[in-house]
């Protein structure tokens, strides 16, 4: 038995199942052991994947073998290594933000020439350089670009429309203001974006999406393979749109980032109840801007208890809610442990500006949130409420999973917050802070991102309203 | 990898026009029950052998992380899993696989093997590859001697364990990132094999990455 065993196994290990064996290793050639010369290229070329794409033009020279490795498994464009810093000035004063920046055309063409493996586009249009860069890039990777997300930024009505009609048939992403006269512009194109699956607003910008984006005259749905949409809701009763909406994209729309701007109170449950009818949902948002009524609270209980029975397939679940008191926190916190299937929470609670009552939620305990045991990214933005130093006590045991732990509240970070934490085993991120009103809160974005707009979807855990808080 | 939630049945039911069916539920208890037998599993022990032949046990799901070890269980076609317990020590065939090296693979996978598994519908790839190293792995691969880093990462890779070479190669890459090719070369140990004539021509080519700085 042993002896098979042993043959049997021999055999096994002599079919290369692996993509690299150290070739190098057995050739004739020695390398040190502390080396990465003694590599083979497969595991060079993994390792060096890695890189930033700056990286790899700063060290192609190291050795041949990087040389032919090293730009192999590139795939994505960064487009911020072919833009160089313009210094804007406004009335001969130097303007600190930089809005527009210069294309290093001959950059462009080294990159181009050397990185053939690109299949990923995503940049901003906001100048007549920018426009142009775009056409290149789509001329030069025609055939093997497999996602092109474009942003238009500070670029007026005309160039969008001319982009969005020339290549929609081939855009993947599209992310734009959602004032009237540009959705004007793009909506007689729209109808030929069929790869089209991400619409969405500029992050932070004041002027979200209207659902009536979506739908043409006569009421037709003119984009039908969205995966992702953003919505905002004001005045307008838009159940009218929302239900034809809702029954295209019941079994296809992965996600949703929905928000309430006025006039939360007629609308927030029939919209709710209408989103949980879309139950293929894996990313859900809502944000409410505006205070809710008492009655309604209860109701919006109602909608999140049916939201999880409904949509069993949502791993992110994000709620901010300005304007609350802490009775409503309390049961809101305490509604939450039926999303027993999230990956990623965020909650985000304000109290009304007006409201100068002392509430603290010091009985509130991570117990509440362990049934939601496949946790890996939790952010708890509790900004003025005071919580219990107890509260991360045995969030190790409680909810082991966590990579990422972000938030606020009004409560310092003492030693025993920090010893609870720290046993996580899995940790990645810890930022929670006390609420600070002198110094605004800034969550830290990701590092390797020099871009807050390019990047406003890397951070896993980290929606693009959480950026900028006042 | 599970891909339970595959695009293809979403798309599927959604040209159907089909009411919702209990899929959504079926998947969730499929994946509940897959977790529990993963768990269990781990409580039975194997023996790896390393190439200098030290032999190491470690937690039979663990071990299946290396894609390699994996394979060779399944073509076992053993039932009783219990019997591979008492097997001889699977034997690990490459140079890189050295005890110290097998050491540290068991102790990674020991550590990692309830990891969730990539979900396509949470992790994004471009995401995963930025994701910083967490504090657990990054004190892990923090080694100091660096042949045996090397070795661990050739192993691994040897080994197919695909979120341990991504751990070594994020480190290697941090640590080099910003650096001068002069102190790169020195840090990995690089042979220039490059006239002094080839190497001035790719930095003319490439003159205007520097020139960012």
């Amino acid at each position: 038995m042993a002896e098979e065993d042993h043959n049997y196994y021999q055999q096994m290990a002599k079919k290369p199942k692996m993509s690299s064996i150290d070739e190098k290793s057995t050739a004739e050639e020695c390398y040190p052991r502390d080396s990465l010369d003694r590599y083979g290229d497969d595991l060079c070329e993994e390792i060096l994947s890695y890189l930033s794409l700056e990286d790899c033009f700063r060290f192609e020279c190291l050795s041949k073998q990087w040389q032919r490795s090293v730009y192999k498994r590139q795939h994505v464009f960064d487009v911020d290594i072919v833009l160089m810093e313009k210094k804007v000035h406004h009335r001969g004063r130097h303007v600190g933000q930089t809005i527009a920046k210069d294309v290093n055309w001959r950059a462009l063409e080294a990159v181009v020439k050397k990185c053939p493996n690109i299949t990923a586009i995503d940049m901003i249009v906001n100048s007549k350089d920018t426009e142009t860069l775009f056409e290149r890039l789509m001329n030069a990777y025609n055939d093997s670009l497999t996602a092109i997300h474009i942003r238009f930024m500070n670029c007026d009505n005309y160039m969008a429309k001319t982009i969005v009609d020339k290549y929609g048939h081939r855009l993947t992403a599209i992310t734009t203001p959602g004032y009237q006269s540009r959705v004007d512009a793009l909506k007689p194109h729209l109808k030929s974006c069929t790869q089209l699956t991400q619409l969405s607003a500029i992050p932070n910008d004041v002027l979200y999406l209207k659902l009536s984006a979506l739908f043409g005259a006569d009421n037709e749905l003119l984009v039908k393979g969205l995966t992702h949409f953003e919505l905002s809701i004001k005045y307008e009763n838009i159940l009218p749109l929302l239900t034809p909406f809702v029954d295209h994209y019941r079994h296809s729309l992965k996600s949703i980032r929905v928000s309430f701007e006025r006039d939360v109170n007629s609308q927030l449950i029939g919209v709710l109840n209408e989103l949980s009818r879309l139950n293929h949902l894996r990313h859900l948002s809502v944000f409410i801007k505006t205070r809710i009524h008492k009655q309604n609270h209860k109701s919006l209980i109602g909608c999140l208890q049916r939201l999880a029975t409904e949509c069993k397939l949502l791993k992110r679940l994000e709620l901010k809610i300005l304007a609350i008191n802490g009775t409503q926190v309390r049961r809101l916190y305490h509604s939450l442990y039926r999303f027993q299937r999230l990956r990623g929470l965020q909650l985000f609670v304000e109290k009304p500006k007006s409201d100068e009552s002392d509430d603290t939620l010091k009985d509130l305990t991570l117990n509440s949130l362990s049934p939601l045991k496949r946790l890996t990214h939790l952010s708890l933005n509790f900004e003025d409420f005071m919580i219990s130093e107890t509260f991360f006590d045995s969030i190790d045991t409680l909810l082991p999973r966590i990579e990422s732990l972000r938030g606020s509240s009004g409560l310092e970070i003492t030693p025993r917050i920090e010893e609870s934490v720290k046993q996580l085993p899995k940790l990645r991120h810890f930022y929670f802070s006390k609420t600070d009103h002198l110094q605004p809160f800034v969550i830290d974005v990701d590092e390797s991102s020099g871009d807050d707009f390019s990047d406003s979807g890397s951070d896993a855990d980290l929606p693009s309203w959480m950026i900028q808080l006042d | 990898m599970n891909g339970e939630y595959s695009l293809d049945t979403t798309e599927g039911m959604a040209a159907s026009g089909d009411p919702p069916t209990n899929n959504a539920v079926d998947d969730y208890d499929a994946e509940e029950a897959l977790e529990r037998q993963r768990e269990e599993e781990n409580k039975i022990k194997i023996k790896l052998k390393s190439f200098e032949g030290g032999v190491y046990e470690c937690g039979l799901t663990a071990a299946k992380m290396s894609v390699m070890v994996a394979n060779m269980l399944d073509a076992l076609q053993e039932t009783d899993l219990t019997k591979i317990a008492t097997r001889e020590p699977i034997p690990l065939q490459n140079d890189a696989v050295t005890n110290k090296a097998l050491e540290k693979i068991v102790e990674w996978v020991d550590h990692h093997w309830d990891d969730p598994p990539i979900d396509p519908d949470f992790d994004d790839e471009k995401e995963r590859r930025n994701e910083e190293l967490s504090h657990w792995d990054k004190q892990f691969i923090d080694i100091a001697d660096q042949g045996e880093l090397f070795d661990i990462i050739a192993a691994a890779n040897f080994m197919d364990i695909k979120g341990l070479v991504e751990v070594g190669a994020k480190h290697i890459c941090n640590k080099i990132k910003g650096k001068s090719c002069t102190e790169v070369r020195e840090m990995l140990k690089i042979h220039n094999d490059f006239t002094p004539e080839e190497e001035a021509a790719i930095h003319k080519e490439n003159e205007w990455i520097y020139a960012k700085d």
